[in-house]
């Protein structure tokens, strides 16, 4: 017992300043200025929200802050948001344009998110030195290609297939005219690929999580020391995805037997039966928002559990029944405010989970000593954004 | 110009109160050991946020914190132009953050209400036909895979059709299906095809009640309806992306919801225009207007939509049958109303 208090005593604290008064008048002007200025501004809007999140966060009396200039943003923006409405509409202008804006934005994905995260990260510092992450848009390829890869090519070669060869969608029927075999097989091959496609990815879910988070946070770096970071496949499937699978599933089983007794019993009464599927409905809505929560809450801790370095490890204490009563008052008060509690709910939540951390033994020496070094290395990480949230989670 | 800050070094974990004063070429900071020039190029600094403090970065990592008090206010002000300023004033003064919200409002409200459908309507009137007969022909494939064939015999389709054209000059092209989720259902791509179902034909009886259906799909393809709904909602989407990247999450999904609810909105106001333009055409054509609201009245009936509600209305892509009604007699005035098979 002794023991544990002395290792929680070595240990500091993060601590907001944060205050949800002052965060609506931030998010108001930017929302505002936004608009009139038709999205330029937005660029400098998040950066001074990142800056107020930031610049109120503290540990050991000393705060981070961000330092990203606003024209990479924007540019990165334009890039993304193009392609992004390109993936969306281009089919209404050909279905040749919705194919290249798909296959635009699979092949792109990647390096937007290794580059945001490398901006992001490059941009971001606690007691003036900056933190890096040196991970490669080579290797945030080979992630995405190892587990997503297949999916991606399956799904583009069956979309390309459906542009250039019409005639094989089942759809366009003459009277006494059968379906072409050739008609038939492409069904069954599309209808297999989707099925294909689902199943795998949710089989190598936790091995992409775990890649991921360890591409992250393996790779960074704070001055010239590098963070130790390393979970299991095993460990995101055991804590995070079987979990989230299991209370879908239970939420599933849940709302089939409510039909089921619904049928047998309410099915002469209209509105009863209505009405019984209704809750039902709610019910299983309600259960697979609480599966994410415990998702969302079971990622947090997974990172910030097995977060250590030379500088000192972290820890969270957070538990899962404060996290949960916040979210879904914040949820509640958002959508009653018809939204104007969102600054108070950010930050609420940011303050929960940052007040929840804690680094010990802080040997901030051997960062400064490190830092001119790595110093040099910042440049091509803060020249580019492609405005994709992954950051360094504080 | 002078003001007080906290020097905070990385070679010790104390802070340090020093003087500042803003000079032509930069900033002269004074230290207990010396003083110590530097240009704007060598130091760093942003806009402060809201009330926190206004940090500035020197060159060998040292950040000077000086707090926003009244002895300060001039020396931070000397580094930012009058636009800056403004930004602040905005964020620091309660009242001009609710007149900010307040113009949102205003200003989201006459966008989504004026601003974009009178975009969406002068874009679609100029996008070449042969592109929306192409959208036709991706947007048909996906109806017929999950409808199924017409039973309606080739003379049946071919007498409606022949009676249709016999009262427009307006090229269209006629598809007819059965079954599936359309049921009783009539409706207007955004080239030149109108599909009816084979359940709406069974169930307006009469021809002249198609007929006034018809007028009111045709009605959709002359004003490009479908389009202007497209184009809509790519500029809502891009508008959301580009000026409203600080909405997120919840607030998101109201955001959506709202624009959803106002998109309803736009389209019970086709509706109407549509429903003018189909009784306005069987007056030119000495039909009553009766065929058209008898032929509504049978499709609320068969969608048990016969019933009026205030809150459903505004949940509903068509004004309630009642409106409707409302709204076609108000355009006559009291006017007589003959039966549809005088």
């Amino acid at each position: 017992m002794s023991e544990v208090y002395e290792e929680v005593s070595k240990s500091s604290r993060v601590n907001v300043e944060a205050l949800g008064g002052d965060y609506f008048k931030i998010w108001i002007v930017n929302i505002f200025l936004s608009i009139v200025t038709l999205g330029i501004y937005s660029a400098w809007a998040k950066i001074r929200t990142r800056k107020y999140f930031m610049q109120t966060t503290s540990l050991e009396g000393h705060h981070f802050d961000f330092h990203a200039k606003p024209i990479p943003i924007l540019k990165g923006r334009v890039i993304a948001g193009l392609i992004f409405l390109l993936y969306l509409y281009g089919s209404f202008i050909h279905p040749f344009v919705g194919l290249i804006g798909s296959l635009l934005f699979f092949v792109t994905f990647p390096f937007f998110v290794v580059k945001s995260l490398k901006f992001n990260f490059a941009n971001t510092s606690y007691q003036n030195i900056r933190f890096r992450m040196i991970g490669t848009v080579k290797e945030g390829y080979q992630i995405f290609i190892k587990n997503f890869g297949i999916q991606v090519v399956l799904s583009l070669i069956i979309a390309a297939v459906s542009v250039l060869m019409p005639d094989l969608i089942i759809g366009e029927r003459k009277p006494g005219v059968q379906y072409e075999t050739s008609q038939i097989v492409f069904t069954s091959i599309s209808g297999f690929i989707v099925l294909f496609n689902m199943f795998y990815s949710m089989a190598v879910f936790s091995r992409f999580l775990s890649s991921f988070f360890n591409f992250i946070y393996g790779n960074t770096y704070y001055g010239g020391v590098r963070a130790k970071f390393h979970i299991t496949k095993d460990l995101v499937s055991k804590k995070i995805v079987r979990p989230y699978i299991k209370g879908i599933f239970i939420a599933l089983i849940l709302f089939f037997i409510l039909i089921v007794v619904g049928t047998l019993f309410f099915k002469s009464i209209p509105s009863l039966f209505v009405g019984f599927l209704s809750v039902g409905g709610t019910l299983f809505y309600l259960g697979l928002i609480y599966v994410g929560y415990k998702m969302t809450y079971n990622t947090f801790c997974i990172v910030w559990n097995n977060l250590e370095g030379d500088l000192g490890d972290c820890k969270t204490e957070l538990i899962f029944t404060d996290y949960f009563k916040l979210t879904v008052k914040n949820h509640l008060l958002t959508l009653l405010t018809l939204g104007l509690y969102y600054p108070w709910s950010k930050v609420s939540m940011y303050g929960l989970k940052n007040k929840s951390k804690l680094i010990s033994s802080s040997n901030f020496s051997l960062a400064v000593q490190t830092a001119e070094e790595s110093e040099s290395a910042l440049s091509e990480e803060i020249g580019d954004a492609f405005d994709f949230d992954f950051d360094i989670g504080l | 110009m002078k003001g007080f800050g906290s020097l905070t070094t990385t070679s010790f974990t104390g802070k340090e109160v020093v003087e500042l004063k803003r000079i032509q070429e930069g900033m002269l900071l004074v230290r207990s050991t010396g003083s110590l020039k530097y240009t704007l190029d060598e130091i760093s600094y942003s806009l402060p946020i809201g009330k926190l403090p206004f940090y500035i970065e020197l060159p060998n990592r040292s950040t000077i914190e000086v707090k926003q008090t009244d002895e300060n206010k001039a020396f931070i002000a000397s580094f930012f132009s009058s636009r800056s300023k403004f930004i602040q004033y905005l964020e620091k003064n309660l009242k001009a953050t609710f007149a900010a919200l307040g113009v949102i409002v205003l200003v989201l409200f006459f966008l989504f209400k004026y601003g974009i459908p009178a975009f969406s309507s002068f874009s679609a009137e100029r996008v070449p036909l042969k592109y929306l007969d192409k959208l036709d022909g991706i947007l048909i494939e996906q109806i017929l895979s999950q409808t199924k064939e017409s039973e309606l015999s080739e003379e049946k389709k071919e007498k409606l059709e022949q009676y249709f054209r016999s009262f427009t000059t307006t090229p269209f092209k006629l598809t007819f299906v059965k079954g599936g989720p359309l049921k009783a259902n009539a409706f207007a791509l955004s080239g030149k095809t109108v599909i009816f179902t084979d359940e709406i034909i069974e169930l307006m009886e009469d021809d002249k009640k198609l007929l006034a259906i018809f007028f009111h799909e045709m009605a959709h393809l002359k004003y490009r309806h479908v389009t202007q709904n497209i184009i809509n909602s790519a500029t809502i989407a891009a508008f959301s992306f580009f000026a409203l990247g600080d909405i997120q999450g919840i607030v998101a999904t109201l955001g959506t919801m709202g624009v959803h609810l106002m998109s309803l909105g736009h389209s019970r106001e086709f509706e109407k225009e549509a429903d003018k333009y189909a009784v306005y055409k069987l007056r030119e054509n000495n039909i009553s207007r009766s065929c058209f609201i008898e032929g509504i009245e049978a499709l609320a009936k068969f969608y048990k939509r016969d019933k009026s509600s205030r809150v459903m209305h505004y949940f509903s892509s068509h004004p309630d049958i009642n409106r409707r009604v409302e709204s076609i007699e108000d355009l006559f005035q009291g006017e007589n109303r003959l039966p549809c098979n005088f």
